[in-house]
């Protein structure tokens, strides 16, 4: 289970997070949304390890973010919103170095590879210079990162944004069967398609969480001022 | 240690099929080839042993390839947004950093192994004569010297990655910390801090260097390169671990890791100045380490008698010091080889050895000084004194120092055993001559005249307008490039001193009628209106060398050298002078001169009529055609002299007045200094012949103008071509790819 205790974040002087807390069970998968500049992507980047909050911390299956920061990482897969791959590399030499460098057993790589490229359906590309990809295949890749290592928590950032209607299609499909093992967390826009995959909302608002049940909540939690730009 | 691995062949394998980097490494070995050949160029003649010269070539733009490979290592990480991914992996900032640093480092000393190629490879096929002796592990520590530094400049640039996001301010950067920064810190204390213009004649990165490519090594220096290297990667690790501390609330997160590193620096300097005040060193085994000239070896093989005690009064920390050291070292196993006098060497540092310091200067003997000792007797030579003859760059007091240096503690030596002096030369003035007493680096002659005292001879000079006759003390009279003519007055008096079996010295200047050219055609030799020149025994193409010499006691022992000609005047014997050993015997007459010529040129050469218009071209109608007479010795007497208690007249002629010039004598390698020291003592009656002072390892790469000119563009042109290729090899490989 992952536990966000009392999050706070700021740029500057401006507060972007305020006592967050929440938790995601296992088999989860829950959506993040929020206006621009809500701080969708801080909070997936302190989720992730890439950023410490100011206060509070997280908890992933009784292990302290800030007290075991190694130990917290083996447990989750980030994928950010940049989607950013090594450069030069082909897909499969990419996630063989990512596998390597995340600690998987030398025997165990070969076959996570494979089964991550199956998954996002990546197997016809595993020759291709992942850097030269399109950004929607770019983003299949880090997807496959992200899973390579089966793990506990996946966190997702504007995963959807980019892909065209099949591509959204499939990372439905992926998701499902990633949610076997791993509770995801999977910030954006688009309401719709999240709504077929979340199983609940987290709304951030002024640097506030509330938490919602459907799209429609959602849709009213805005109604009032930002409420298209939620929905997009 | 597994994600230091894998990061470091991430980056390796990143860094080798960039073609950026291949361009970037192509640059470094184009550069750094052409500052080898330079190097090779100007180390022609002298000490500086190859793998020096090697390593000297690579300094100046390592830093620069160091900066381009660790440019993007971590900035373009943070620019593209793969930090995140990084820090979200369960990796070690730490582990990352060093993975980094050492993949970059790898491909550094893979770029320094292809430019080993040059002194291994292509220095056998354009100077085999050079590269005879040269073999790989010779240039193994200047490879490992590199390699150190490097390191150091590797570190530097993944901080300066680490601190940015653009991959060309983080090279700017590097290249502030690595070049820019040391060379003003030390520039500025080069001018206004007096105690370290004592301790440092050059940036210490280029004394490291040297030290280490000659197997001097210092504990501290190597401590140097280790701390700072690890500091540098220690402020880069905390500076990327520093990115996760992105927030407000973090200042003090950010103010303690400056702290950290700032205390890392500051305990490296404290650490640094702790083991540099032990001075603890230790020297390499190097083979074919120094080897001394044939003359030094002559004078400790006929020098009997005590040992000779050596005190070497200078202080551990003198720029001179590590030569001196090398020198004296040099001189007591060449003295063990030739069974000769005994040689023991003694250091006495004015800082630690209290005791023996305090009882030199009490026997006044000023620090900075060797202290020559056999019995009773004592020479003393300043240690300022051995370094007099050599111009002032980079090198002068490191190693090409040792080529004086050697000759130098060998007169002194044999100043031992030989009491007294030899003789007094009268230096003629009031006809534009070059002064004995002018220390100009290029037009003055002090370095000659100094040789000439340091081998038992006093200096004097003459107006021969105001002097009625030559002193009767006069061993030889000495007109060294008289550029006005001689008045008919002082002309008679030369004439009277010559005939009166007097001994004289010519250096004659290009225009024939200029100094005594009118009387040396009374007496055999006279100096044609043409310059000689050679278009393939030459340096730059307006020198001449000469390795023809003829067989007689002022060139014999010079067998085998070079003697250095810069617009030489042709001689050529009148009717009066018979041309060689045999016409002297058949026309055994007291009155004729016999006529040998010392130094000729090769077949090739010619006497250029116009020396100022260029190209230079040969016209056999009027211009002599090679080999041709630059250098003459005349003897009138010489057979009567065998029989009765005669003083034959003795009288050398050298085509160039500017042959024995401060300048000349410090350019290459040629023995115009040994050529003269024995031209005066045959002059002056004396059977005191020099041999060579060549050393043994003296750089001699036996290249003309048009092999060094090939070799320049090979080493800087062909390795840079090779990487270029596989570069772009490299490349279309990765473009099928994508």
């Amino acid at each position: 289970m992952l536990e966000v205790k009392h999050i706070s974040f700021s740029w500057g002087r401006s507060p972007l997070l305020e006592d967050v807390s929440f938790t995601v069970t296992p088999g989860e998968t829950v959506a993040l949304v929020g206006a621009n500049g809500a701080g969708k992507t801080t909070l997936l980047r302190i989720l992730a390890g890439a950023c410490l909050p100011s206060a509070g911390t997280v908890v992933a299956d009784a292990v302290d973010m800030l007290l075991s920061p190694l130990r917290y990482r083996r447990l989750l897969g980030y994928l950010p919103e940049s989607a950013a791959v090594e450069p030069g590399m082909t897909v499969k030499d990419y996630l063989k170095y990512r596998a390597n460098l995340k600690g998987e057993v030398q025997k165990k790589i070969r076959h996570r590879v494979l089964e991550a490229m199956e998954l996002c359906g990546l197997s016809a590309r595993a020759n291709t210079r992942a850097d030269c990809l399109s950004q929607g295949l770019r983003k299949r890749v880090a997807l496959a990162e992200a899973i390579l290592l089966r793990p506990r928590f996946l966190f997702l950032d504007d995963l959807l944004a980019g892909l065209d209607a099949e591509m959204r299609l499939s990372v439905g499909r992926i998701l499902k069967s990633v949610s076997s093992f791993a509770a995801t967390i999977i910030s954006g826009h688009e309401l719709d398609e999240l709504e077929s995959i979340a199983t609940k909302f987290l709304v951030l608002k002024g640097g506030r969480l509330q938490i919602a049940n459907t799209a429609d909540d959602v849709r009213n939690l805005f109604a009032g001022k930002a409420g298209e730009e939620v929905v997009a | 240690m597994r994600t230091v691995r894998v990061v470091m062949l991430r980056t390796f394998g990143a860094l080798m099929g960039s073609m950026s980097t291949a361009i970037a490494v192509a640059v470094f070995l184009g550069v750094s080839g052409g500052l080898f050949a330079r190097a090779l160029l100007g180390g022609e003649g002298g000490l500086t042993p190859v793998a020096v010269l090697w390593a000297l070539g690579a300094a100046p733009t390592l830093p620069v390839l160091a900066a381009v490979l660790t440019m993007r290592l971590v900035a373009d990480d943070r620019a593209s947004g793969r930090a995140d991914l990084l820090f979200s992996a369960p990796v070690r900032p730490r582990d990352v950093v060093l993975g980094k640093f050492l993949g970059a480092w790898l491909h550094a000393a893979l770029a320094l192994a292809v430019y080993l190629a040059l002194p291994l490879a292509l220095l056998p096929a354009c100077a085999p004569a050079l590269a005879e002796h040269l073999t790989w592990d010779l240039f193994l520590p200047a490879y490992a010297a590199l390699l150190m530094q490097a390191a150091l400049w590797c570190a530097c640039g993944i901080f300066a990655s680490a601190c940015c996001r653009s991959a060309a301010v983080a090279a700017i950067i590097s290249l502030m910390l690595t070049v820019v920064l040391p060379t003003a810190a030390y520039q500025s204390a080069f001018i206004w801090g007096r105690a370290f213009r004592v301790h440092f004649t050059e940036l210490p990165f280029t004394a490291h260097l040297v030290d280490l490519s000659t197997g001097l090594l210092q504990l501290s220096t190597l401590f140097l390169y280790f701390a700072l290297a690890v500091c540098a990667l220690f402020a880069a690790s905390k500076t990327l671990a520093l990115l996760q501390f992105g927030g407000r609330g973090w200042l003090g997160v950010r103010f303690s890791t400056a702290c950290a590193v700032f205390l890392a620096f500051a305990f490296t300097a404290c650490a640094f100045l702790f083991v540099d005040r032990f001075s603890i060193s230790a020297e390499l085994p190097m083979r074919g380490g120094y080897s001394a000239s044939d003359r030094t070896r002559q004078i400790l093989a006929e020098t009997s008698g005590e040992p000779v005690y050596v005190t070497c009064f200078l202080s551990q920390r003198a720029p001179a010091y590590r030569v001196v050291r090398r020198l004296l070292r040099g001189l007591e196993t060449t003295a063990r080889g030739v069974a000769g006098v005994q040689l023991e060497v003694a250091n006495v540092d004015p800082r630690w050895d209290l005791g023996a310091a305090g009882r030199l200067v009490k026997a006044g003997v000023p620090e900075g000084t060797l202290v020559f000792r056999q019995g009773r007797r004592k020479v003393t030579v300043p240690v300022d004194d051995l370094f007099a003859g050599v111009t002032n760059d980079t090198l002068a007091v490191t190693t090409e120092g040792l080529f004086e240096a050697e000759s130098a503690c060998a007169t002194a030596v044999q100043r031992l055993s030989v009491a007294g002096r030899r003789g007094t030369l009268y230096w003629t003035t009031g006809h534009g001559e070059s002064s004995a007493a002018s220390y100009d680096a290029i037009y003055g002659m002090s370095d000659m005249a100094r040789e000439f005292r340091q081998n038992g001879y006093r200096i004097k000079t003459i107006d021969l307008a105001q002097t009625a006759t030559v002193p009767e003390d006069c061993a030889v009279l000495v007109i060294a490039g008289a550029r006005e003519p001689f008045s008919r007055t002082e002309t008679q008096r030369v004439e009277g001193y010559l005939r009166g079996g007097g001994r004289l010295l010519v250096l004659t200047a290009s225009s024939p009628n200029a100094g005594v050219g009118s009387l040396l055609s009374d007496w055999g030799v006279r100096q044609l209106p043409c310059t000689a020149v050679s278009p393939s025994s030459t340096f730059n193409g307006a020198d001449v060398l000469v390795t023809d010499l003829g067989d007689h006691a002022v060139t014999r022992p010079l067998a085998g050298c070079t003697l250095l000609f810069e617009g030489a005047a042709v001689l050529q014997p009148t009717a009066a002078a018979a041309t060689n050993a045999v016409d002297a015997t058949q026309s055994a007459a007291v009155d004729r001169t016999e006529f040998m010529a010392l130094a000729r040129t090769d077949a090739k050469s010619w006497g250029e009529s116009e020396p100022a218009v260029r190209p230079w071209a040969f016209d056999p109608t009027t211009e002599p055609k090679g080999p041709l007479v630059l250098a003459a010795a005349l003897e009138r007497g010489g057979g009567a002299a065998k029989d009765l208690a005669f003083r034959p007249t003795r009288i050398v002629v050298v085509g160039d007045a500017t042959f024995a010039l401060n300048g000349a004598l410090a350019r290459r390698a040629n023995a115009n200094r040994d050529f003269l020291l024995n031209a005066v003592a045959w002059l002056a009656g004396l059977d005191a012949f020099s041999d060579s002072r060549m050393p043994g390892n003296v750089v001699a790469t036996g290249m003309d103008r048009s092999r060094w000119i090939r070799f320049g563009v090979l080493a800087a042109g062909g390795p840079a071509a090779c990487v270029l290729l596989l570069g772009l090899l490299a490349a279309f490989r990765r473009r099928r790819r994508s």
